[in-house]
């Protein structure tokens, strides 16, 4: 559906985009993710139109679209602040888009009168948007972009003004509007809940480039780098020195077991293991990867899991989460055994 | 606290010293006497009086004319003015149209009613137009002056406004013309509005610039005051003055509200 090649934008001298290539399919649902300053909402904006790219080429449904203008192009934007025209009421401001496309009359009302419905909006079809609440904005936004049935439709930062209960209810009815309306998705945020519950694959971005594009379960057990298994859910990473199937971590005082991955002995690497695969006890564990006589520095309670931060002898703190259940739980000064399998082990670029 | 005390005073003189004289025009104008100096009860014989002269009346007519078509022209052009210093953030000249559009600011009045009158001239001689000054030549002259007020209050406004607005109506498939009418227009509303009576104002104020650009047919309100003065102040000036007093009053409050709305700004920024 959407084809990119090689994409180059820059402003003054910083590259926003730097070489991107990235293919869309239909009715795919793509997550931009990465921190802010990483070039998604510009690549957005290529693909919106908004901006011209210095190099590379934007293809959009088989047509060469990389220099016709944002109100020739067959995607929808919906804006981080909505931007919905404040002289308007609703039901204008959705039918604004179709009257572009010349429709008038009963099928105008009939088309905004859908797309409102499909928000739930259409009881406040004749308010103002100021005196919408935050979420209904969004909503009528949303509908604004889907009444002119877009064949891709973009979502910058959809959910960054909205609370978290408003946050979990958008994100299924986004996954159900796509189910109804078959079109493509690409949404660029910064939270990578909304690219675990939504996204078909996500693509991580950094400095303008894209690091690692896959599905959000193989970004989270199989990150590509450093910077993507840090940004992308909590991780344990160390330094290390590459040996036969393990890798010498000085800072946890003890070597890594290791499945695959691995370069040549003797090249700097660093592994990285999720919080959640590592096994705490008050008893001596065995495994792959044990160490013993550690100590619980810190323990944050989050509700289903409880976080420990543990010292262990080779002096680096090792983050713990556990599910928290009513049998067994630790305390800061108790002392505790870590274990974790190698298959949970990823090796990394240092 | 004591330095509070000062500080309202200072204001409260400040204030006085500004208003007092507006105010002795005021009350006077309701005076039943001939006198200015002498209060002989409460009368508003002089409006009457006013509303039958018929070369009061006739200027006056000259002055809603010429304010009303310079602050239209002053509109048309300085938001278009407005609206490119605000758009556009680099193109040829840009500093040189910001420093003209300054110019009439700061420029003696004299100066600019004695060169259009020239311009006028010259131009006339040329062209054979206009032949003569009159009402045309005033609203021109005007115009210029009364652009700049419309600029600025216009591209506050626009730069305030977050470009987004437009970008979502170019992105839902509006081309720049329809941007221009349905979306960005509308926002500036308010802008517009008030630039068009901060003209409007300006031109019904002004005696200098009107008295180098005008011709016999065409004397302002203004210019009829102060020819009357030179012979006497009639009672009837001080009500006029009054109702001059009104009017401006009405169509700056009416500018301040009407850009202050909905978070715009009154001083550009």
């Amino acid at each position: 559906m959407i084809s990119l090649t090689d994409i180059r934008k820059s402003f003054g001298a910083v590259a926003a985009v730097d070489g991107v290539s990235l293919d869309i399919a239909p009715n795919e649902f793509l997550a931009l993710l990465g921190a802010s300053g990483c070039g998604k909402t510009t690549l957005l904006r290529v693909l919106a139109g908004f901006e011209t790219p210095d190099a590379g080429r934007v293809m959009i449904a088989g047509q060469d679209v990389t220099s016709t203008p944002p109100h020739k192009r067959p995607v929808n934007l919906m804006f981080q602040s909505y931007a919905l025209f404040p002289h308007m009421t609703v039901a204008q401001n959705v039918a604004f888009g179709l009257k572009q496309d010349g429709l008038r009359g009963a099928e105008l009302t009939a088309r905004v009168q859908d797309a409102l419905a499909l928000v739930e909006m259409d009881t406040l079809a004749l308010r103002r948007p100021d005196q919408l609440s935050g979420g209904q904005q969004q909503r009528v936004a949303l509908a604004r972009c889907i009444a002119k049935q877009p064949k891709v439709l973009l979502l910058d930062e959809p959910m960054a003004a909205l609370d978290r209960a408003l946050r979990e209810r958008t994100r299924l009815e986004l996954m159900s509007l796509r189910k109804r309306l078959g079109i493509s998705f690409v949404i660029v945020t910064h939270d990578q809940e909304d690219a675990m519950t939504m996204a078909d694959r996500v693509a991580v971005m950094d400095k303008g480039k894209i690091v690692q594009v896959a599905s959000a379960r193989e970004v989270y057990e199989r990150p590509a780098s450093r910077l993507v298994a840090s940004f992308f859910g909590e991780a344990n990473i160390w330094d290390g020195v590459a040996a036969h199937g393990r890798v010498d971590c000085p800072a946890l005082g003890a070597a890594v077991a290791v499945l695959s991955g691995l370069p040549a002995p003797g090249v700097s690497v660093a592994v990285s293991v999720r919080p959640e695969r590592i096994t705490i006890s008050a008893e001596t564990l065995s495994g792959d990867n044990v160490l013993q006589d550690a100590v619980i520095e810190d323990v944050v309670y989050l509700g289903t899991v409880t976080t420990y931060l543990v010292r262990v002898p080779g002096d680096a703190i090792v983050r713990v989460t556990r599910q928290n259940d009513a049998h067994q739980s630790f305390a800061r000064g108790n002392v505790v055994s870590l274990a974790w399998p190698a298959d949970a082990v990823v090796v990394l670029a240092a | 606290m004591r330095s509070a005390r000062t500080i309202n005073f200072i204001l409260a003189a400040g204030l006085l010293f500004l208003y007092v004289p507006t105010l002795v025009v005021i009350v006077t104008s309701f005076n039943d006497s001939r006198l200015a100096g002498v209060w002989t009860g409460f009368s508003v014989r002089w409006y009457g009086e006013l509303m039958s002269d018929r070369q009061f009346l006739g200027a006056a007519a000259n002055s809603l004319i010429i304010a009303a078509g310079a602050a239209t022209l002053a509109t048309a052009l300085g938001t278009c003015a407005g609206l490119v210093l605000a758009r556009v953030n680099r193109f040829r000249l840009r500093t040189a149209l910001l420093g003209l559009l300054t110019i009439p600011l700061v420029l003696p009045e004299i100066v600019t009613g004695l060169s259009l009158l020239l311009l006028f001239v010259a131009v006339e001689q040329t062209f054979g137009w206009p032949s003569g000054r009159g009402l045309g030549t005033v609203m021109v002259a005007h115009a210029t002056l009364a652009m700049t007020y419309v600029t600025y209050a216009v591209q506050a406004r626009a730069v305030g406004t977050a470009r987004q607005y437009e970008e979502a109506a170019a992105d839902l498939g509006a081309p720049p013309l329809n941007v221009l009418t349905a979306v960005t227009l509308p926002m500036l509303l308010p802008a517009i509005g008030a630039g068009w009576l901060l003209a409007f104002v300006m031109s019904l104020d002004d005696l200098v610039i009107a008295s180098f650009t005008s011709g016999p047919q065409s004397t302002t309100l203004p210019m009829a005051v102060f020819s009357s003065v030179r012979l006497g102040v009639s009672p009837k000036v001080n009500a006029l003055a009054t109702l001059l007093v009104v009017l401006s009053a009405a169509c700056l409050a009416l500018a301040a509200w009407l850009q202050t709305r909905r978070g715009g700004k009154l001083i550009p920024t």
